[in-house]
């Protein structure tokens, strides 16, 4: 995917098919360390020990299963191709854990693209399902969750078309104040 | 999270929701799959949201699905319209998603020329 | 083989200038495509033509470092608003078609564009 906003639209997916009522999305640069994580867990039905070790072969996924499918494995690329690494937990009846590591300013990290379009996407197509989003750039975190969300609109739900607009705009915002890394810096040319 | 914002946006959109009459009858689903995602699925729900908030239209749903299968087709919506049978676009993209709203979703007129499946 | 600059080649194959009032007749006589930064950054020489479907700011960066002719964008991709503000900047032409890459390339190799390091 040209944008890690568009992996993380993907990945979700996988959460919601299994039925998950929570999904935590958490992203962090650490500038010392040139490091992104970014990690996505849920409250889904999880998977067993022989799903988990082979949901990032396309081969496998694309045969035998809808429910995961490519998504894993793109993510894994993406997360190799700069350094990086994939890792799935996961537990039968509990949920699944994903986190992926990148090189926060090599040149082949993805963009972190539209964040708040893929939120706006996910929570008001989903009005029934609980998100948290949280960004944190030393130190500095942005934050939205649906459970606060829910609790200042009272009657009006999730799906509204204001609220779209609402989330994107929130993000964009929240995550120019802190100072999120859209993509790698090459900064020295760019002057 | 500007609170302040969401409050007002409760304060306005609770005015309009008790004035609101029936159910959301009509039903949009937007393939969200890794190849849905991939070709443009997301900039086509964001114009079909953002068309249907222009047109005031209320009585609309709109959810995703997984991946259908038909990766070369995507991205592909499904159109439900009460008492009629599923059409399903594909290669969708933010401009047709705004017609398909407008002529079919809002006026009730399927847009041939961009119809991938009929149920019949 | 007929010496060509950007803004003839732009002409012939009907492609979109999408950076406003800097210079396009640069000559260009070569080019390359990827969509991988790092990949460009080792393999690119000076004067190429870049084709790629990457719009985000970082490519003007690498058109900067490796002195490319220009970066023509494929199937239909639209540079984002902070990469032409930077682009013009720097003085990096950006072209755009709806083409996709295989295609484009074909024809800029018709027309004597060569890959050839």
């Amino acid at each position: 995917m040209l944008e890690l906003s568009l992996h993380i639209l993907d990945i979700v997916q996988n959460s919601l098919a299994a039925q998950a009522s929570q999904v935590e999305i958490r992203i962090r640069e650490d500038l010392g360390k040139d490091l992104l994580t970014l990690e996505v867990e849920d409250n889904g039905r999880g998977m067993s020990p022989e799903l988990t070790r082979r949901v990032t072969d396309p081969f496998y996924t694309s045969r035998t299963t809808r429910e995961v499918g490519l998504g894993l494995s793109l993510l894994k690329l993406a997360a190799e191709r700069c350094g990086g690494r994939l890792e799935v937990r996961s537990q039968e009846g509990k949920g699944t854990k994903i986190s992926a590591t990148f090189g926060l300013d090599h040149f082949d990290r993805a963009p972190l693209g539209d964040m708040g379009e893929t939120l706006a996407v996910l929570i008001c197509g989903n009005p029934g399902v609980n998100f948290l989003y949280e960004h944190g750039v030393d130190g500095q975190t942005y934050r939205l969750a649906t459970r606060e969300m829910r609790e200042i609109l009272g009657p009006v739900s999730l799906d509204e078309p204001s609220v779209h607009d609402f989330i994107r705009q929130d993000v964009q915002q929240g995550l120019k104040k802190i100072k999120a890394a859209s993509f790698p810096k090459i900064m020295e040319v760019l002057r | 999270m500007n609170i302040e914002e969401l409050k007002k946006i409760r304060e306005k959109m609770q005015k309009e929701i008790d004035l609101r009459s029936g159910e959301k009858a009509i039903k949009v689903v937007i393939g969200m799959g890794t190849c849905g995602i991939a070709a443009g699925a997301r900039p086509v729900m964001a114009a079909i949201k953002d068309e249907l908030s222009r047109k005031n239209a209320e009585s609309v749903t709109v959810t995703q699905s997984g991946c259908a299968g038909f990766c070369e087709q995507e991205p592909l919506i499904d159109v439900f319209l009460p008492g009629e049978k599923k059409v399903t676009y594909g290669k969708v993209n933010p401009d047709k998603a705004r017609r398909i709203v407008q002529e079919h979703i809002l006026g009730g007129k399927v847009v041939n020329e961009f119809v991938f499946a009929q149920e019949k | 083989m007929e010496k060509m600059n950007l803004k003839e080649l732009a002409e012939r194959m009907g492609l979109e200038l999408k950076t406003q009032n800097i210079p396009i007749e640069g000559e260009v006589k070569t080019g390359y495509a990827s969509d991988l930064l790092s990949d460009v950054l080792a393999n690119s020489i000076e004067g190429d033509l870049w084709v790629t479907r990457q719009t985000h700011l970082n490519i003007v960066a690498i058109a900067v470092m490796r002195d490319l002719a220009g970066i023509l964008l494929v199937n239909g991709a639209q540079p984002d608003p902070d990469t032409l503000e930077k682009a013009v900047e720097k003085m990096v032409p950006i072209f755009r078609t709806p083409l996709p890459t295989f295609e484009v390339v074909g024809r800029l190799y018709q027309l004597g564009i060569s890959g050839e390091r």
